[in-house]
């Protein structure tokens, strides 16, 4: 199977005041291309610092401080894999843009509340795929005007040309200004703080004047008639909205490409984050809880909708949540976190119906079922502080097996039967 | 069947939405409209429904935290006599109704005066979804579940340390945690706080609003199973709020399922699970995502939202999303009927689905 990315070794900090949390422990995890691939684990385990890792945008006192990531499906290199921890902000953002999207936990907070949601989910077309949609405009201009008699259709096929060429020209000088304003922003982040601070705030703000003066409204100075040409783009853009939204099951989509987001109900609001994540075409979509707010009807809706579309549209998806439930339900693969470890990676199936860490072996039995009889198992103790974790195995002090080995040092990941990884002494100990 | 602890008749709680300069009172919430519900003694009964749809008021009006806006709540009234006033009330002679409203005063909770409803006080208890929020964060442990016997002027000061250790030792915890701050603690250990709190009264009734949801799974299962040995050490009678419908199986004998405002169906739990008549109440069993990877079954998916409790659609309140809607739905609201063995359920069509 191709891998799609991959995290190898991952260890992410946060500095606070009370202490370092350590977030992430070492973690491996592989999303392979076509699967969807659940994370489970309780509050607080590290499961949205983890893919905000992947994506490198960790929030601030946080630092990824060891591992790579790689990803394997760009043309440059698809066998190896490239590290995007050693890459440009400005690679990043290409990659974030065009290949992998996000939806995060708290979904609806990431929506403007005054702009119209016809906007926002507009915006994403016009920054991503621009291309495309000058090329549809540019088509949809040609069509029209062919039908219009000769005269007046080859003055403004000319004219047209000519314009495509031109903001197309303009967009790439545009974006090639604002990679290397990143890139430059990048290393003075990297190079660490202080005075560059204020060089740093000048680049922000050439970026933003440069953010401002739009590359539309540049030619718009520039070129008579543009204004027409325009908002044929704007037509064109609010037709791909009208269409995604609809193809999410959105009712009456023109009215809702009107409104505004406190209108709308929370799974409404949801689908339209959705929208957002998904008018990019990425190859792999992260969707962290994307649920968990919700009811369970109209989770079930959001639910079928993200399977549905991982067939028609996404290649992969990672999908996080605390719902055992879920993960059964629509992943192919899962991994199990636990204190910002990886316990345990499996089919589902085989995860299911032969969990190997005591971990997922505690979490499957103390999830109440259909078929419940009698007490509830469950695992003793509480989830630990992660500023000073418990050595070795940090599930030690709560697991029912625990042994002298697993207060050393941490249990090494093995490959108990083909697929199937767990980081348990029980098995790499030669026991069992 | 035993005598119902709390008999809840037409209770209808709205909530003012006000607007325009003057904050006139334009429209209602109409969030609990038109509930009958029976609590019986030592039962644990579970409330289901969807976000919004006025479960935690309905539980908050029981204890008159919110001031009901018409309907009765009997708290531990025979059942002839409530028959007997819910008669004179509905008669068309004024003295008959006269006669009613003023045996009401003492039987009714919304009704009651204040120094009855101090006593009522120590009887009902509630716990709190979110128990960070619950807990006052400037006192002691040890103050915290020893207030509502201090306030009531139910325990002498030196047998107060003895008594929080106790109750301590019911929900599992020590000696150990009597003087420290709830914020050393985690939120299963807070919640447990927060049970013990609820019990140093020794109520006969604890509402439970979502005492769950804020925990993780592995520590979810520990407070389920300690209320569930609590209420059967202590005979207790729960109302259990949540949106969690395995959770409910788990601890609750009946079910209620609540949907804008009204009850449409209450069966006991093995017959909501193995016969549901509603088709909301379809629709929220099939929607339980279950955790094991094999299990295929036909899903209903509702379309569209929960509608607007402001402005409720007419007749059925569901018809807007029911897979089932026919022209009477539309028309006629469905009352909440009998269909045999305790269960109950609000649909025209439930004979033929
Ligand atoms: N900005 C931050 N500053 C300090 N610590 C943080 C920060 N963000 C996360 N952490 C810590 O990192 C750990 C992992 O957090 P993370 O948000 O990844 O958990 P999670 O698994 O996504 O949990 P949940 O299911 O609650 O979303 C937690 O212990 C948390 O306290
Ligand atoms: N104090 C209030 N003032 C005005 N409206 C309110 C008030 N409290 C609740 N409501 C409204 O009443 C309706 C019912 O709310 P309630 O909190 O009872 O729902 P719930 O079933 O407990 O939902 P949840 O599962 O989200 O807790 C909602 O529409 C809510 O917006
Ligand atoms: S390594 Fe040891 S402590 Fe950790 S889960 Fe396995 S047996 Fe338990
Ligand atoms: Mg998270
Ligand atoms: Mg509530």
């Amino acid at each position: 199977m191709q891998k799609l990315i991959e995290t190898k070794n991952l260890f992410t900090d946060f500095n606070t005041f009370e202490g370092v949390v350590k977030a992430l422990n070492g973690v491996g995890l592989v999303v392979n291309e076509g699967e969807t691939y659940g994370l489970v684990g309780e509050s607080g385990c590290g499961k949205s610092v983890a893919v905000r890792s992947l994506m490198r945008i960790v929030q601030a006192p946080g630092r990824i401080t060891e591992g790579k990531v790689l990803i394997f499906f760009r043309a440059e290199d698809r066998s190896r894999g490239i590290d995007i921890l050693r890459r440009s902000e400005a690679y990043m953002t290409s990659i974030r843009g065009d290949s992998i999207s996000m939806i995060f936990q708290e979904a609806c907070t990431s929506l403007n509340p005054v702009l119209s949601i016809g906007f926002q989910v507009g915006e994403s077309f016009h920054f991503h795929r621009r291309a495309q949609m000058l090329e549809e405009t540019i088509r949809d201009l040609d069509e029209e005007l062919g039908r219009g008699g000769f005269f007046l259709a080859r003055g403004w096929k000319v004219l047209s040309r000519a314009l495509f060429a031109r903001e197309l020209g303009a967009l790439k000088e545009y974006e090639g200004a604002i990679d290397r304003i990143d890139h430059e922003l990048y290393r003075l982040e990297e190079a660490g703080s202080g005075e560059p601070l204020r060089r740093k705030g000048a680049l922000q703000r050439r970026r933003d004047r440069l953010g401002e003066k739009s590359v539309l409204a540049e030619i718009a100075r520039r070129v008579p008639g543009f204004r027409r040409y325009r908002r044929r783009l704007e037509r064109t853009v609010r037709r791909h909205v009208v269409e995604l939204l609809r193809s999410l099951g959105v009712p009456n989509p023109e009215r809702i490409a009107e409104g505004y987001p406190h209108e709308l109900s929370g799974g409404m609001q949801q689908r339209i984050v959705i929208a957002i994540a998904l008018a990019c075409h990425p190859v792999l979509l992260i969707a962290d809880e994307p649920t968990s707010n919700l009811d369970v009807t109209i989770q079930a809706q959001i639910v079928e909708l993200i399977k549905s579309l991982k067939q028609k549209v996404i290649s992969s998806v990672l999908f996080i949540t605390h719902d055992l439930g879920l993960v059964a339900e629509i992943c192919d693969r899962a991994s199990v976190m636990y204190a910002g470890d990886i316990a345990e990676t499996a089919s589902v199936r085989e995860l299911f119906r032969q969990p190997l860490h005591p971990y997922t072996q505690g979490l499957l039995a103390s999830v109440p079922k259909l078929s419940q009889a009698g007490e509830l198992a469950t695992i003793p103790g509480t989830v630990p502080n992660l500023i000073d974790p418990p050595t070795g195995c940090r599930f030690h002090p709560r697991c029912p097996h625990a042994m002298e080995v697993c207060k050393g040092v941490k249990p090494p990941t093995i490959e108990h039967s083909p697929g199937h990884w767990v980081a348990c002494y029980l098995y790499s100990d030669g026991k069992k | 069947m035993s005598e119902p602890l709390i008999d809840i008749r037409r209770l209808v709680k709205y909530y003012p939405v006000r607007g325009g300069v003057f904050r006139r009172h334009v429209a209602d919430v109409k969030a609990v409209d038109g509930v009958d519900l029976a609590i019986q003694r030592g039962e644990c009964l579970g409330l289901v429904g969807e976000s919004g749809c006025g479960k935690t008021t309905l539980g908050k009006t029981l204890l008159r935290l919110h001031e009901a806006t018409s309907g009765r709540i009997y708290y531990n009234q025979p059942a002839p006599q409530v028959e007997e006033v819910e008669r004179l009330l509905a008669s068309e002679r004024d003295g008959d109704r006269a006669a009613a409203w003023a045996r009401l005063k003492d039987m009714d909770i919304t009704r009651l005066g204040r120094s009855n409803l101090r006593k009522l006080r120590q009887r009902m208890n509630i716990v709190f979804q979110d128990p960070s929020n619950s807990l006052n964060p400037r006192m002691l442990i040890r103050d915290i579940v020893a207030e509502p016997l201090v306030a009531q002027h139910l325990i002498k000061a030196r047998d107060v340390e003895k008594k929080v250790l106790d109750l301590l030792h019911v929900v599992g915890m020590g000696a150990g945690h009597l003087k420290r701050y709830p914020h050393e603690f985690s939120g299963g250990q807070r919640q447990r706080i927060a049970i013990a709190r609820a019990l140093a009264t020794s109520p006969e009734f604890i509402l439970m609003d979502e005492p769950t949801s804020a925990l993780d799974v592995s520590v979810q299962a520990q407070i389920l199973n300690l209320l569930k040995n609590l209420q059967r050490d202590f005979h207790l009678t729960y109302l259990f709020v949540t949106h969690h419908l395995l959770v409910v199986k788990y601890t609750s004998d009946r079910i209620a399922v609540m949907y804008l405002g009204k009850i449409v169906e209450l069966a006991r739990t093995a017959e909501i699970f193995q016969r549901s008549l509603h088709p909301y109440t379809k629709a929220l069993l099939s929607a339980i995502p279950i955790p094991d990877p094999d299990s295929k079954r036909e899903r209903i998916i509702l379309s569209g939202d929960v509608p607007n409790p402001v402005n409720p659609p007419k007749a059925c309140r569901f018809h807007p999303r029911c897979p089932f809607v026919q022209e009477r739905c539309r028309e006629m609201e469905p009352l909440l009927e009998d269909a045999g063995s305790g269960h109950a359920v609000a649909c025209h069509r439930w004979r033929e689905l």
